[in-house]
């Protein structure tokens, strides 16, 4: 993967000066129509090689995405985040004091995903914001809104926004703040606007998509929907002898299993060959009674119906 | 009406080499079966009226015929 990498975009090639997009587009056209073992192969290569030169510091950590995930783990108000200078943060602690609307001094504390981007993104700075521009200010900004070692300055809300926007397809920040921070909600005036971060991050994750909740295999409309049109008629009729059955306690568990049975029947039904492996019209062998397979068949019957007695 | 329980040749294909324990737990299916011959819940109607089949482990494991 490495050496096609290598002679896609030259073997003396910076590595901070591939341009993602590029190498997206690379990857998609070579590996694309391949195999997906090949395709995940291939893909895991470059995470590995992408990992190393972040490590390495020739990369940069793309601020959009520790931004994303700072603001995740933290429920921190994005203009607080921007704030934060590189002396604010407790690296080892995986901590740092932020200064809350209103001017009161609190610490955010982040997990895993904001400590494994942190040192990617400050590659060894000592001071100065953390959330940087991509170039040198062109404007004149107040001297603790300046990395003094390469005059980049401190990321604005605004171009914060359009990285974010850039590397979420359109979301914004504001999607991702908390419900909570409304100033109507009850909870903030009761608890006067300190919340724990618990309940932050419950507000977070309720801006956040749902997760799809998997199709119920069981459901009698999902049934119905997938038998083949033949079996519908019978699994209805049966269907709803259960459910008249189920009105009494005791038939709600043989309903339950009613469904599981024909849960399972529905992927039968739909396998190759189903109906000429079942139909016993086109069994043209003879049969065999059970008494012939087994000779005990008697006295295993009955000990099968006293054991469920 | 009674009836009685008879291998179809997909299912005597099938149990050639079935386990014992697998054979022992298709017992009580069967009996359950044969004892219960108009439950839908344990059978499925053949192609005759006079024909109920079930399934085990998702294979046709036995058959009842009317005799």
């Amino acid at each position: 993967m490495l050496r096609a990498l290598a002679a896609e975009f030259g073997g003396a090639t910076d590595a901070a000066a591939l341009q993602p997009p590029a190498v997206a587009a690379w990857f998609t056209s070579r590996w694309g129509a391949r195999s997906p073992s090949r395709w995940n192969v291939a893909l895991d290569a470059l995470r590995s090689a992408s990992r190393y030169w972040a490590d390495q510091g020739w990369i940069t950590e793309d601020p959009a995405r520790l931004l994303r995930r700072m603001l995740y783990e933290t429920a921190a108000r994005s203009a607080e985040v921007l704030r934060l200078d590189v002396e604010d943060l407790d690296l080892p602690n995986r901590r740092a004091k932020v200064r809350r609307k209103g001017g009161a001094i609190d610490v955010i504390v982040w997990q895993t995903g904001t400590a494994r981007l942190l040192p990617r993104l400050l590659k060894g700075r000592k001071s100065g914001p953390l959330f940087l521009t991509g170039r040198r200010a062109r404007v004149e900004l107040p001297p603790g809104d300046i990395d003094p070692a390469s005059g980049r300055a401190r990321l604005s809300y605004r171009q914060a926004e359009a990285l974010f926007r850039a590397a979420s397809g359109g979301a914004t920040l504001h999607q991702l703040r908390p419900r909570w921070q409304q100033e109507h909600d009850p909870a903030r005036r009761r608890e006067g606007g300190r919340l724990t971060a618990r309940r932050v991050i419950v507000g977070v994750m309720a801006a956040a998509p749902l997760p799809e909740v998997p199709e119920d295999r069981e459901d009698p409309a999902v049934i119905l929907r997938d038998l083949p049109e033949r079996e519908r008629d019978l699994f209805l009729g049966q269907y709803r002898e259960s459910v008249e059955e189920a009105q009494d306690p005791a038939g709600y568990a043989r309903l339950r299993k009613f469904l599981h049975d024909w849960s399972i029947r529905v992927i039968a039904c739909n396998s190759p060959g189903y109906y000429e492996r079942t139909d016993p019209d086109r069994v043209k062998e003879p049969g065999i009674p059970i008494e012939e397979v087994f000779p005990d068949w008697p006295e295993r019957l009955a000990a099968a119906i006293a054991a469920r007695a | 009406m009674t009836y009685r329980i008879q291998f179809e040749p997909p299912a005597l294909r099938q149990l050639n080499g079935f386990p014992g324990d697998a054979l022992d737990a298709l017992v009580p299916v069967m009996a359950d079966v044969s004892l219960h011959p108009d439950d839908p819940l344990r059978t499925r109607p053949g192609a005759k009226p006079d024909e109920r089949w079930a399934e085990f482990g998702g294979a046709q494991d036995g058959h009842l015929g009317d005799r």
